[in-house]
């Protein structure tokens, strides 16, 4: 070994408080360290600022765009979308989309250019555009007619009724009540929200493994190829056709309605909306919880909005609960740290156990600590074994405590450790 | 049909993750999202079905893998980023068995995640890094059915007026999938389960034999569905379509009455990134700026307004293997009932999302190795089995038109179409008519434009994402969801405008290229 590095500890002594300022002075008394080997100098305890940082989660620091990821741009830049680059507001189409979102809600948009717009409200009497909504076809009373704000392109339609078909028109009215039409849209269809009064019943067979273009070939030729293929295939057995997958022995016929009534106390659409209700939570804190532990830089990276939308750990937990909700707290946690270097090639124990070197031969280790005496021989040894040089690490930890301070109570029976209880 | 048999169960998993992948940046925060999820749940299961298959247990699962998601596990920049993750994992585990040396409640924990990530890593490695691989294996052993899902999880009933984009979502999944697992798929996962009936055509035109509906997307089906969603029903253009089970949901889900609530099992925010000094876990952050999560948790749930308590492994264990049993008991009950009425072995269909397991419930994987193990060996009254082997065995069904809905809240598409994510549909389906108008115009392309087309696909397709509007509804991280819309509409609006207006500006789309890199043999024809 060519050079020796010195190989140095420092006692680091975690505190979690709400009022760090005022908390942080006084564990550092409190747990007293051992200073005589810790610290280099025998001056007064100088804790670096960093040392007293909460361990309870910060609030991240925002950065400026780019900032956080200056570094590692293998894409040429110009390929990212120009961050200044915005999608037109709009396209000027003038046309009227129309989608039913649920069975009681539509959503309606118009694609009009601001100019567009004004030119509208311009020639409109009430000086905004009106949209009808129409059931089944764009023909009579409007089922609903709604005035929109003169600046709006899109509004949400509440009609209440599943299982319906609807279509949108989007116009005005003239001076003395005249309508003037600007777009219609496409029939929507809302989804319906209650159980069928069909209970007519057919069954059909159809293998798995039997290809649809097998199926297809088969009903194409005797029935109009834009039939569904069930329904051709009905079709084609009603006939008489032959040729067709044999149908499994039909236990189906014998329904009563004794067995009916049992299978509906089994399973009601209120039982699946209180699954939805739960089902929802769970699914999207899931989800959520994926893309909100990771939100945070990305977004402060943007430099969009600055608001960091909240630690994880503030939610609360739908199976667990709320942490961190209680008064006045003081969590004190003794840690150790050993760090040092030497030859890259070396190799080190530090009580007895062998440890990783960084590729530049540093090294750094902590451990938690505590009360009690312990010690740490650190030695370095050089690769081909010739050489070695080693410290002799003492550390002794005695806390007390006023209050309700220990978070980790220490295992009484807890001895110094020997070099084999390390490894 | 074994005599003894009274029912079948068929257990699906839904995996995806959006495409996430940022080549220009070192370090990116949101690719955390995959790096957790094939720790936490994908390794896991692939450990959990290895043990199936060493032991030549007779198991049948159901796994759906999103395109996006399988694209992202295929890519090498990927793979080399989650091997550093891991790493990085394992070098804190091993700081933590040193740190926690002398603290006998936190140290066994240690040693458990250390175990825990070596065992990870050898796994990840002794499939070549390669996932998809794994899970394909498992397919060709029979023992799971891989499902597809839409290309990039698009919700179809929002594109329904568009059946080219419809077709494309569907064609590019079957096109991926048989790239990936040697064959065509058999069965669909619907992005959040949400169906209308426009997206048959384009189904039966992938081959796809079935779907999964949520519950009332069978029981609202017309004409009213004799057996409820005990059976499925064949649609009119021959799909089988097979609903939620409630019950099986609810234990599972249910905040109240969900197994993952457990107090003894693992606590999900406590997270040793939030506890410990801040200096130390940096280096293993996600980024290094903000406290998060590390992976590393020592406490259980614990009950409420009490202090958490360590976590203790075997008792978390102990949970597990005792839910495992009371879902069994809840089936065999459920099973009996129900034959009793159908006078026909009912199906109990219970679909999840995959990273459930492992994830946010860590013995999850677990659970799901000693349901299934309680299946195979205690009992024969419940037949383990997937839609299409159901189908084999049942080909008779009932006729109805599913009704349309999904599993999001209140079942239809309000999540996914609100004040908060409305704007993007209209940028969508000008870009999706746009995309149709390249794509008739130029059907032999020269190379230049053929990539261009090829791109102009890939963006679109990203754009059309349901993971983005569902991010800008639940609030969590807006601006990143903003963005990725934004971003790829406008790389969409400049490629068109290169192709119809100006010219192709090579190294622009190489650069492009390079970034969103997902399905390299994209057809854009079927948007024509």
């Amino acid at each position: 070994m060519k050079a020796e590095k010195p190989i140095k500890a420092v006692k680091k002594t975690g505190v979690a408080a709400k009022a760090p300022p005022v908390a942080a002075a006084a564990p550092a008394a409190k747990a007293k360290a051992a200073p005589q080997k810790a610290a280099p100098k025998k001056t007064a305890l100088q804790v670096p600022a960093i040392l007293l940082e909460g361990d309870a989660p910060a609030t991240p620091a925002v950065s400026g765009p780019g900032q956080r990821y200056a570094l590692g741009s293998s894409v040429p830049a110009e390929a990212a979308a120009a961050t200044g680059a915005e999608l037109p507001e709009a396209y000027g189409t003038e046309r009227l989309l129309l989608t039913a979102r649920d069975p009681h809600w539509l959503y309606a948009h118009w694609d009009l250019t601001r100019e567009q717009q004004k030119k509208y409200n311009t020639a409109a009497a009430d000086k905004h555009l009106v949209l009808r909504i129409y059931k089944d076809a764009v023909t009579g009373q409007p089922f609903s007619e709604i005035h929109v704000h003169p600046e709006s392109r899109n509004w949400f339609v509440h009609v209440g009724l599943g299982g319906a078909k609807f279509l949108g028109e989007l116009g005005y009215y003239k001076t003395a009540g005249r309508w003037v039409r600007v777009s219609t849209s496409d029939a929507t269809l809302t989804p319906p929200d209650s159980l069928s009064d069909d209970v007519s019943v057919s069954f059909e067979t159809l293998p798995v493994d039997l290809q649809y273009d097998e199926l297809i070939r088969i009903v194409k030729a005797a029935v109009s190829a834009n039939v569904p293929l069930i329904e051709a295939i009905q079709q084609l057995r009603a006939a008489g056709y032959r040729g067709l997958p044999d149908t499994e022995s039909l236990f189906f016929e014998r329904w009563t309605p004794e067995q009916e009534r049992a299978l509906a106390e089994v399973i009601t659409m209120d039982n699946v909306r209180r699954v939805w209700m739960g089902s929802l939570e769970i699914t999207e804190l899931i989800r959520r919880h994926l893309q909100e532990q990771l939100s945070s830089a990305a977004l402060s990276s943007w430099g969009e909005t600055g608001a960091w939308s909240g630690a994880a750990s503030s939610l609360s937990s739908p199976f667990g609960g709320a942490e961190r909700k209680k008064s006045f707290w003081f969590n004190v946690n003794a840690e150790l740290i050993i760090y040092g270097a030497t030859e890259p090639s070396a190799a080190v124990t530090i009580g007895g156990r062998q440890i990783k070197l960084r590729p530049d031969g540093t090294f750094s280790f902590r451990f938690a600590l505590p009360d009690g005496q312990y010690d740490l021989p650190a030695v370095a040894t050089s690769s081909d074994g010739t050489d070695s040089r080693s410290a002799e690490l003492k550390f002794s930890r005695q806390t007390q405590y006023r209050g309700d301070v220990g978070k980790h109570p220490q295992d009484p029976k807890l001895k110094t450790p020997l070099a084999a209880n390390v490894a | 049909m074994h005599p003894t048999t009274q029912g079948y169960l068929s257990l699906v998993l839904h995996a995806h993750l959006p495409f996430v992948r940022h080549p220009e940046h070192a370090q990116f925060l949101e690719e955390n999202w995959l790096y957790e999820a094939i720790t936490e749940t994908y390794l896991p299961l692939v450990q959990v079905m290895d043990g199936w298959l060493r032991e030549g247990m007779d198991t049948r699962l159901t796994l759906s893998l999103s395109p996006t998601l399988c694209a992202m596990l295929l890519d090498p920049l990927l793979q080399d980023r989650y091997v550093r993750h891991l790493d990085g994992l394992i070098e804190l585990a091993e700081k933590e068995m040193l740190r926690t040396t002398w603290d006998k409640a936190y140290a066994p924990l240690a040693r458990m995640y250390q175990e825990r990530f070596h065992s990870l890593r050898k796994t990840y490695f002794d499939y070549g890094r390669n996932l998809v691989g794994a899970f394909r294996k498992f397919q060709e052993a029979g023992k799971l059915e891989i499902f597809t899902c839409a290309a990039t999880h698009a919700l179809l009933p929002l594109l329904a007026d568009h059946p080219p984009s419809l077709r494309a979502q569907i064609l590019v999944a079957r096109d991926y999938h048989r790239h990936c697992f040697g064959q065509p798929p058999r069965g669909i996962w619907l992005p959040e389960c949400a169906y209308v009936e426009g997206v048959e055509p384009c189904l039966q035109e992938a081959g796809i034999r079935c779907f999964i509906t949520d519950t009332h997307g069978i029981l609202h089906a017309r004409p009213r569905p004799r057996y409820g969603v005990f059976a499925p029903l064949f649609t009119r253009h021959g799909l089988a379509a097979f609903g939620r089970d409630l019950d099986s949901a609810r234990q599972v889900w249910s905040k109240h009455e969900g197994y993952p609530g457990d107090p003894r099992y693992r606590d999900f925010y406590r997270d040793i990134g939030f506890d410990l000094d801040f200096d130390y876990v940096k280096p293993h952050l996600p980024v290094p700026t903000a406290r998060s999560f590390t992976g590393i948790k020592y406490h259980s749930i614990t009950g409420h307004g009490q202090e958490k308590l360590v976590y203790d492994r075997p008792a978390a264990l102990q949970a597990a293997g005792e839910h495992a049993q009371h879902f069994l008991d809840a089936r065999l009950r459920q099973v009996a009932q129900l034959s009793g009425i159908l006078e026909r072995p009912p199906l109990i269909l219970s679909p999840y999302d995959a990273e459930l397991f492992g994830h946010w419930w860590y013995e999850g994987p677990e659970f799901l190795d000693y349901l299934v193990r309680k299946l195979v060996f205690d009992q024969q009254a419940i037949v383990l089995t997937t839609p299409p082997d159901y189908l084999r065995r049942h080909p008779t069904q009932q006729v109805a038109a599913p009704s349309a809905s999904s599993w999001g809240e209140e079942g239809y598409w309000k999540v996914w179409l609100n004040e908060t994510n409305e704007w993007i549909y209209p940028h969508l389906r000008i870009a999706q008519e746009r995309m149709t108008e390249l794509a008739r115009r130029f059907p032999t392309p020269d190379p230049l434009a053929e990539r261009a087309l090829k791109q102009a696909a890939r963006e679109l397709l990203l754009a059309q994402s349901s993971d983005w509007p569902f991010i800008l509804r639940t609030g969590t991280s807006p601006d990143y969801a903003r963005k990725r819309v934004k971003d790829h509409l406008l790389r969409f609006i400049t490629l068109h405008e290169q192709l119809t207006t100006t010219r192709v500006d090579e190294t622009w789309l190489a650069g492009v290229e390079a970034m969103d890199n997902l399905f390299p043999d994209v057809d854009y024809r079927y948007w024509a």
